[in-house]
């Protein structure tokens, strides 16, 4: 014999297998998984502390979990969770429309700090699109000179590619993503009109081989970049965090000349003595350098090398700035719609 | 007047509280089978229910509104979703037409063909397995007897047939081969534009032996494919009819990388600018497969990952484990613009901790933006997974107001996180839960315990609506293929 289930002690709708065609708001739903996961995907030198300890590594990301999704974690080895965040891919596509459509998208929409839906139940691979727009269309993966980047459109190229506008190339630091560029930019990119182009650089360890031929790459992408989204000529701009300082620096003011207007530091320090030695580290200086904004913390250590090397790169008649701020860098709340406007205008 | 009525009772139809949900699919199997008979020379009077419009379809007055004027012998084919709708309406209809020669066909009787036949006395005979030639030669030997009943159909290989008051089970039929011997659906008989999803087939049949599976069971777990040269053709006729899209719902296209690859190149060489969908197998699709897939035109590929326990997966024999999941699917989301992953949770052995593991896959894959489509076990009675039931089948626990959702029968109503059954259609329900045997699909196994636990988890995430939650409504639904008649 059978039993019959009463039919109002916990009366549910199971209607799955098949696309619902359903959205809510992504607030609705713990994603706290998701974001932990996104962010390891993206960098690995977060990958070894998600596998170690995924409670741990999200409270340092600030990522909230919900209880659930502690105990879904807390169960899972940590040679699953390597995999886990080794094997997901972020979705990348050319396509905005293909962009939006995963769910991993509303996650780094999450992260990125903008709203987003999603599909619920069977989810994924259709997209909500409401009004028949497309929506979220600000941002995108691409593949550009071989490089995986995060692009931020500001409303002006969104409306029209071809109209050319001021473009900010950016690495962020080991331990961030590609999506903090974004975080740190977006608010002056909307301001001033700007479009941001973030390396994704952290996904595979950086050999020094890597690095150097990021460095070499970095006039390249934005070539490539600019077939697609117009530049204004003479407005390319760069931003490097932390350990990316070294890349830009070999990229930007050695070798040959590239058309950079200006590039801000924030933190980190080029390879080389800068202090004992400023003329050695600028020996392969290229001619016509680009304007140096460079922030630094009164507490971090490299403090001393970067007022020498701003000094040195004075010395060579490139326009300068050292932005001294209170502490440390990584801690500072700094102003980007004023580091923008001294990029832009040197001012 | 037509020789046969052939009409295909396969359908998906949700009804919610303010709107109805349909797939409306190119009914495969029963244009293939009317092909089949109208090669044999036989007129045959097709229709098909998916488009036929009722306000109340699931009614005896609108099955008999549908089949109204039939040809002396009807052919009805079903799937188990539907089963216990269509055996009870086709009682009223039986009634009003008693000189008709009714027969059911499709899967929906599969393995119960006897005791559908003993305890529906309305029903004269079922076809087992392939219906092409079975339909042909039960059609020949009701013609050539010249009458409708007392005629002897134990030389029909393959059926079920009623002989006086003895049920009687003839013998099985072989399997077609080649398949490719078997004449293209009978497209002549559809408006394609009239349908969502394109259906085509590349093979017939499974060798995989997945414990759950319902299909490969009905192919005696022996697949046959067709050739690269006669898909290309049927493809070739679909588009020129107006499909732009073609879902490919055999669970063995991926039968192997060389055969696959040999049917890209062939798409390629003839220059066929259609899209298609089509299942993946995770340990049969490697890089170049689904490479060679996309370059020709596949812009979805879908997987049954099934679980994310390696326990689970290994005792449902599924042949891969769920790091192979994983690895696969992230290469195909990177080359697909659209992949599907089907998990299935409720086993009766899967454990809290193993379904955890599943969940936890589900929301790694979704992070990836594969689409999850998560379905509810339904242990259908031609599955290993219900035969090692054995004496556990008594604890199957009938709940109406939670079915899976490849049993869902269009008479539920859903809404606010809650299915009603409206009185009119509690017969239906009543019938099923008066015969487990028949239709065990609709029936779960320790609801409290295996079942609710898992689904509040599932609805928590996102993969089943839930109660309070706000949700929106998209333009579209599209076809997944997954419901193809």
């Amino acid at each position: 014999m059978t039993q019959r289930k009463a039919s109002s002690q916990d009366p549910v709708t199971i209607v799955g297998g098949r696309p619902m065609h359903r959205a809510v708001e992504v607030s609705q739903l713990p994603t706290g998984i998701e974001q932990i996961l996104t962010l390891s995907a993206l960098d690995c030198s977060l990958r070894d502390r998600f596998a170690a300890d995924p409670i741990a590594a999200a409270a340092s990301k600030g990522v909230r979990l919900q209880p659930t999704e502690e105990a879904l974690l807390r169960q899972t080895p940590a040679e699953t969770l390597r995999a886990m965040a080794e094997q997901a891919v972020i979705p990348r596509a050319m396509s905005r429309r293909a962009f939006v459509k995963p769910v991993a998208a509303s996650i780094v929409a999450l992260i990125t700090g903008s709203a987003f839906l999603l599909c619920s139940g069977c989810t994924g691979a259709d997209s909500w699109d409401p009004d028949g727009g497309e929506a979220g269309t600000d941002q995108m993966w691409m593949q550009i000179a071989g490089h995986t980047c995060y692009v931020y459109l500001c409303a002006a190229s969104q409306q029209d590619p071809t109209k050319p506008v001021p473009v900010l190339l950016a690495l962020h630091d080991l331990g961030e993503t590609c999506l903090s560029n974004v975080q740190r930019w977006r608010a002056a990119a909307d301001k001033y009109g700007f479009n941001i182009v973030s390396v994704n650089w952290t996904e595979e360890p950086a050999t020094q081989q890597a690095k150097d031929k990021l460095a070499a790459d970095l006039g390249s992408i934005l070539d490539e970049f600019g077939k697609t989204y117009a530049i204004t000529p003479g407005y390319r701009h760069l931003s490097g965090r932390g350990a990316a300082t070294p890349i830009l620096w070999k990229g930007a003011f050695e070798g040959a000349a590239h058309a950079w207007r200006s590039v801000v530091f924030l933190g980190g320090v080029p390879d080389g003595d800068w202090v004992g030695a400023p003329e050695t580290a600028l020996a392969k200086l290229s001619s016509g350098p680009p304007a140096l904004y460079y922030v630094m913390g009164t507490s971090d250590a490299q403090l001393d090398s970067a007022k020498a090397l701003t000094q040195a790169l004075s010395t060579k008649g490139a326009t300068t700035k050292l932005a001294e701020v209170s502490g440390s860098t990584a801690e500072a709340v700094l102003d980007f719609s004023a580091i923008w406007i001294w990029l832009f205008s040197h001012e | 007047m037509a020789d046969i009525t052939l009409a295909n009772l396969n359908m998906l139809y949700v009804r919610y509280i303010d709107r109805i949900e349909r797939e409306i699919h190119l009914p495969l199997g029963p244009l293939y089978v009317a092909s089949s008979l109208e090669r044999a020379g036989f007129e045959v009077d097709f229709r098909d229910y998916q488009l036929f419009e009722r306000a109340r379809l699931f009614t005896d007055d609108a099955i008999s509104d549908f089949l109204q004027g039939p040809a002396d012998i009807v052919f009805v084919s079903c799937m188990a979703n539907l089963l216990p709708f269509t055996l009870l309406a086709t009682r009223r209809f039986k009634k009003e037409h008693p000189e008709v020669f009714l027969a059911l066909g499709g899967v929906g009787a599969a393995s119960v063909e006897r005791e559908v036949l003993e305890r529906c006395p309305w029903i004269d005979a079922i076809g087992i397995g392939e219906g092409e030639r079975t339909t042909v030669e039960l059609a020949s030997a009701l013609r050539q007897a010249g009458r409708r009943r007392g005629v002897d159909l134990s030389q029909v290989a393959g059926i079920a047939w009623r002989d006086g008051d003895r049920v009687v089970v003839n013998a099985p039929r072989g399997r077609i081969a080649p398949v490719d011997a078997i004449s293209l659906p009978a497209y002549h008989h559809v408006d394609l534009k009239r349908y969502r999803g394109i259906n085509m087939i590349s093979s017939r049949g499974c060798p995989f032996p997945c414990t759950f599976c319902s299909v490969a069971p009905v192919w005696g777990r022996h697949p046959e494919l067709r050739s690269a040269q006669s898909i290309v053709q049927e493809m070739t006729l679909l588009h020129e009819r107006g499909a732009e899209l073609i879902l490919f719902q055999d669970e063995y296209f991926v039968s192997s990388a060389g055969r696959v690859q040999e049917l890209c190149s062939a798409i390629r060489q003839c220059g066929l600018k259609v899209h298609w969908k089509a299942f993946g197998r995770i340990d049969l699709t490697d890089l170049a497969t689904m490479e060679a897939m996309a370059d020709a035109g596949c812009v979805e590929l879908r997987y049954g990952v099934e679980s994310g326990s390696d326990r689970v997966l290994s005792r449902v024999r599924k042949g891969f484990t769920a790091k192979q999941a994983s690895e696969v699917m992230s290469a195909a989301v990177g080359i697909f613009p659209g992949v599907d992953a089907f998990y299935m949770w409720g086993f009766p052995f899967e454990t809290m901790e193993d379904f955890q593991q599943t969940l936890l896959h589900m929301i790694s894959s979704r992070t990836m933006g594969v689409r999850i489509l998560p379905s509810l076990l339904s242990m259908l009675p031609q599955t290993q997974l219900y035969a090692e039931l054995g004496g556990d089948r008594g604890k199957l626990e009938f709940c109406p107001e939670m079915f899976p959702e490849y049993m869902l029968t269009g008479q539920e109503v859903c809404g606010d996180g809650r299915t009603r059954i409206a009185p009119e259609y509690e017969e239906t329900f009543s019938f099923i839960e008066r015969n487990p045997d028949l239709f065990p699909g609709f029936f779960h196994f320790d609801v409290k315990g295996n079942v609710l636990p898992k689904h509040r988890l599932l609805s928590q995430f996102g993969f089943y609506p839930m109660e309070g939650r706000t949700e929106l409504l998209g333009s579209e639904v599209e076809c997944c293929g997954a419901h193809s008649p």
